[in-house]
């Protein structure tokens, strides 16, 4: 029992020396600014959004700023926890904060100190914006009326839409209540596939597949993670699949129009370089909306589909393998 | 020296808020020894009635209390199941967790903000500054702790704790056990709702999302709490607030964040092994 004594209390010694050995680190570094990112979860959408974040924010700064990088692991409880904590510490001049969770955990706390936020889908309606406050950022909102343009010209005779996403969250579902007031005014007919974790997914979407021509997307979290089985379903049921992350497309579905998350992370940085150098305040900025214009096709899934290009949208797709 | 006091401050914040969650997993386990599978549910649906109270502009502490009567009966009927229906607990927990999903996204959606509602904090932060919500949650704790410890003494108390240890015992004297069993869930969900309600005053918002992973916290915490003391009273505030330590100290690391919950089931296996061996280097 001595041993486990001994071994446990250096263990601990050897976690505080770690913790002060880093914190005398901080104080004598060289850069100008130290950014705090709070994360909310590690995929693919989020993680591109920091690196490009990060890869602006060097380039236009040139590498003064010192980036400390939370993860809360995808919950709100330990987002709070990592929120509570970085404003607590001085060091900070501004934070950035990637998808809801963290962006309500750091505002919840911060309301001095300037934050910049991404992959929030309307933070209106979360009580995120506000003349006098203390933050501005990008929001990945897409533009429903051209994702259904794509729908209706790259597959005319679709009659049902369904639109598979994750019914408790909350970006997906302001999106999928727009989705399908939209296809409803061009006389298809929107039908709710929800689901509530990735468990599900593989039930949910085959029951989709069953009874509609077309599956729709918005960006969800559940849907970006599990991409690779959603896509390899739609393809086996030769149904087509349109996402609103074009970071998804290798993945396998047949187009991809609306958000770019990694060009997210790059206006947020510019916001940041604003905020920062030319010190502007939040509230100066105004939100920016990361939306790309292309639409990207997967030719796999093209051709594996049967489907040809219509002339009108020719200009605007980029094909990816 | 600031910023250590206010990371204190935050880390027993926290321990007070998920100190009643901590509470809800001792009264199942160890008083009515019943796995109590539905404390996720009844954390969710707490928040979720205390949000939707506070943004129809109802008094936040009427929204408070409407939460943990709302918990009490996701235990009871968690408890019915169990006794009445004959269902296996385990399941009824899960069955009872389940159902509340979709009831807390009717009753609140996945995402309530409390946008510019009055809470249990609001007041205490013109007071007391940054110590209000502090003091506030140190009342309430404090209120709701020694009232339970005190409940656990009385008769009724003394009943419960037979449920799990005795059962046979009660049916001698001639008492209904699965009236004492859906008591005891009844207050398990209570205090699990009353801690999700609490979270939900502190954060400004509701998240349906914030529930996932709760009994874990509970669970952590009970076990850092019984290194200290094995009854039901502070122990388990204190239980809680380690299990707050621990996370903070993961994100003080600082490493490549994807290590941070193996550093965090590492940093509760320290602290148990090294209480542990305490009390027996003292008996050797």
């Amino acid at each position: 029992m001595k041993k486990i004594f001994f071994t446990s209390a250096a263990l601990v010694l050897l976690i505080l020396t770690v913790i002060v050995f880093k914190h005398s680190k901080k104080a004598t570094s060289s850069s100008l600014y130290t950014l705090g990112i709070l994360q909310t979860a590690s995929h693919p959408a989020l993680d591109a959004v920091k690196t490009g974040f990060i890869e602006e924010l060097d380039m236009l700064i040139g590498k003064k700023v010192e980036y400390i990088i939370y993860n809360a692991q995808g919950s709100p409880a330990q987002a709070q926890a990592a929120a509570m904590q970085i404003h607590a510490q001085k060091q900070y001049s501004a934070f950035f904060a990637i998808a809801t969770p963290a962006a309500q955990a750091l505002s919840a706390v911060e309301k001095k100190r300037p934050i910049i936020l991404a992959a929030v889908t309307d933070p209106t309606a979360l009580g995120l914006t506000g003349p006098h406050n203390n933050i501005t950022g990008v929001t990945d909102m897409v533009d429903v009326t051209k994702i259904i343009d794509v729908i209706t010209q790259l597959i005319p005779a679709a009659q049902k839409v369904g639109i598979v996403y994750t019914s408790g969250e909350i970006n997906s579902v302001i999106m999928v209540k727009k989705m399908k007031a939209e296809l409803e005014s061009r006389g298809l007919i929107g039908l709710e596939y929800g689901m509530s974790s990735e468990a599900d997914m593989y039930s949910v979407v085959e029951s989709a597949c069953r009874n509609v021509d077309v599956l729709l997307t918005p960006t969800d979290n559940t849907v970006a993670s599990s991409i690779t089985a959603l896509a390899s379903l739609a393809l086996k049921y030769k149904k087509p699949l349109i996402v609103t992350d074009t970071l998804l497309i290798n993945a396998g579905p047949l187009a991809a129009c609306g958000v770019d998350y990694k060009e997210s992370g790059k206006q947020a940085a510019r916001l940041a370089y604003g905020l920062l150098v030319h010190t502007q305040l939040p509230h100066e900025l105004a939100f920016k909306s990361a939306e790309s214009t292309q639409i990207f096709i997967n030719e796999n899934s093209l051709k594996h589909l049967a489907l040809t290009i219509p002339d009108t949208l020719h200009n605007e797709i980029v094909l990816v393998k | 020296m600031n910023e250590l006091i206010q990371l204190l401050q935050s880390i027993i914040e926290r321990g007070l808020l998920f100190g009643s969650l901590v509470g809800a997993v001792y009264l199942a386990s160890r008083v009515i020894r019943l796995d109590n599978l539905s404390i996720e549910g009844a954390f969710g649906i707490g928040g979720a009635v205390t949000a939707l109270l506070v943004t129809k502009s109802y008094d936040p502490w009427i929204a408070l209390l409407g939460a943990t009567l709302v918990g009490g009966i996701s235990g009871s009927i968690m408890g019915l199941l169990a006794t009445k229906l004959r269902i296996n607990p385990i399941i009824s927990g899960i069955v009872v967790t389940t159902g509340l999903f979709s009831i807390i996204l009717k009753v609140a959606g996945s995402n309530l903000p409390l946008i510019g509602k009055a809470t249990i904090f609001t007041s205490s932060t013109s007071l007391f500054e940054n110590y209000g919500p502090l003091i506030i949650l140190a009342i309430v704790c404090g209120f709701v702790f020694t009232t339970i410890s005190w409940f656990l003494k009385t008769e009724i108390g003394f009943l419960l704790f037979a449920v799990g240890e005795n059962p046979q015992m009660l049916v001698n004297v001639g008492k209904n056990v699965d009236g004492y069993v859906i008591l005891g869930l009844a207050l398990s969900n209570m205090l699990a709702a009353l801690s999700g309600a609490l979270f939900v005053h502190h954060a400004g918002y509701f998240s349906i999302w914030t529930s996932v992973g709760m009994l874990i916290i509970g669970l952590a915490g009970m076990i850092l709490a019984e290194t200290i003391a094995a009854s039901f009273g502070t122990a388990l505030l204190i239980g809680s607030i380690l299990y707050q330590i621990i996370i903070t100290l993961t994100f003080e690391l600082q490493v490549d964040q994807e290590w941070n919950k193996l550093i965090t089931a590492l940093l509760i296996v320290v602290l148990i092994a090294l209480k542990q061996a305490l009390p027996r280097k003292q008996l050797s």
